[in-house]
């Protein structure tokens, strides 16, 4: 755990292919069902709580994804793909509920943010933690 | 085992230039499928520019019916034809022939033994804008044609119901008046005498195609039939005839409410 520590405090080159496979990963597996959910069941009752739910998961799995298949330490990546991402699903709401008709709405939107990157970096989090009990598990069997 | 820190080449990527393509390629017609569309509907010249072809020359047919209809003689607009023609070109032609060319090209240097290391080299950039392309219209045509088949089949069910109901309401003033002429008969005429009392559905109108029909209620002076439907029991319809021959107090249930 001290490399993953390490990692987020000092810093380092950005794996910058991992960032924008995030990205694509995120919009590719993410956006297309998000769009088919908000344009096919706009009226079912449960979708306000079901959608932040949907998109919290997606991007705790996409940084979780990230952290236990990239190599070394990646938890700021998944941070700034899904960054990235939430731009991109920020046009989409605007596109189809006109989200940003009144600044407040944006307000609410950038505030709706933060758990947002909050779930890919406790997802990231986990998968390095997962990566790094696999690699200890394959220590421990060579030795 | 921390690769910013410790590797002593950071520089290798774990990607290989092929699955980065395809992955961008992917995102961008992801992105052209889903967010594109939904801008373009705001602003009339990229509407024209974005719509499928089909659902343009749709459109085009409704405006040009509304513009006869009152009296003016439609004339498309130059811009009107480019960007029609232009949709089909672009993402019809130039899309999937640019996708395809630039990906035997990327074959054969991959063949040829030609390093391709660099993911932004002209033709993979070729190679995502035609695979974009030709993603987002393959998608949208597919999604396309199955809502088409649902939206067909629904409006199908839908005329069917209607064309059932028409038809069982059509057999119901039918004998209707066969049950208002034997209401008015004398009894030496086979008819009933100011009265309802006796009256019968021929065995041939009883059942049909369109369903059933039968006698509820018979007094003197009024007479109840219903009608079921032979493709959904549910779907009835009640009706009275009263002693002035006026059939009233229709009731319908089912689909045909």
């Amino acid at each position: 755990m001290n490399e993953v520590r390490k990692s987020i405090i000092i810093g380092g080159p950005l794996n910058w292919p991992w960032i924008w496979v995030g990205f694509c990963l995120l919009v590719t597996f993410h956006m297309i069902p998000t769009a088919l959910i908000i344009r096919f069941l706009e009226d079912w009752r449960p979708l306000s709580v079901i959608l932040p739910l949907w998109i919290f998961c997606g991007l705790s799995l996409n940084g979780m994804y990230i952290g236990y298949r990239s190599l070394g330490v990646t938890i700021i990546e998944p941070l700034i793909s899904s960054l990235l991402y939430i731009i991109i699903l920020a046009l989409l709401m605007n596109a189809e509920f006109s989200v940003f008709y009144h600044k407040k709405d944006l307000l609410v939107m950038l505030i709706w943010m933060i758990p947002g990157l909050f779930c890919a970096f406790f997802g990231a989090w986990l998968g390095e933690l997962s990566q790094h009990k696999k690699e200890q598990k394959q220590t421990q069997t060579t030795k | 085992m921390n690769q910013k820190i410790d590797s002593a080449n950071p520089k290798v990527s774990e990607f290989t230039p092929e699955f980065l393509r395809w992955i961008t390629t992917t995102t961008f017609g992801a992105i052209l499928l889903v967010l594109i569309p939904r801008w373009s509907y705001a602003q009339t010249l990229s509407q024209f520019f974005i719509l499928p072809p089909p659902v343009q020359a749709a459109g085009r047919t409704i405006a040009i019916g509304l513009s006869e209809f009152s009296g003016h003689t439609p004339m498309l607009s130059g811009i009107e034809l480019f960007n029609m023609l232009a949709t089909l070109i672009v993402f019809y032609i130039f899309g999937p022939v640019l996708w395809l060319f630039s990906w035997r090209v990327l074959h054969q240097f991959k063949a040829a033994g030609t390093p391709i290391t660099k993911i932004m080299n002209v033709w993979s950039i070729l190679f995502i804008i035609g695979g974009a392309l030709t993603l987002r219209t393959g998608f949208n045509e597919v999604t396309n044609m199955v809502m088409n088949r649902i939206v067909s089949a629904q409006l199908y069910a839908a005329q069917d119901v209607q064309r059932t109901k028409d038809q069982l309401i059509g057999d119901l003033i039918t004998i209707s008046n066969e049950a208002y002429d034997y209401y008015i008969l004398p009894k030496s005429l086979n008819g009933g005498n100011k009265s309802y009392e006796g009256f019968c559905i021929p065995l041939s109108q009883e059942n049909n195609d369109h369903g059933q029909l039968m006698i509820v209620d018979t007094q003197p002076q009024k007479i109840m039939f219903l009608a079921i439907s032979s493709k959904n029991n549910l779907n009835t319809i009640l009706v009275s005839l009263s002693s002035t021959g006026q059939v009233s107090e229709w009731k319908f249930s089912g689909e045909y409410n």
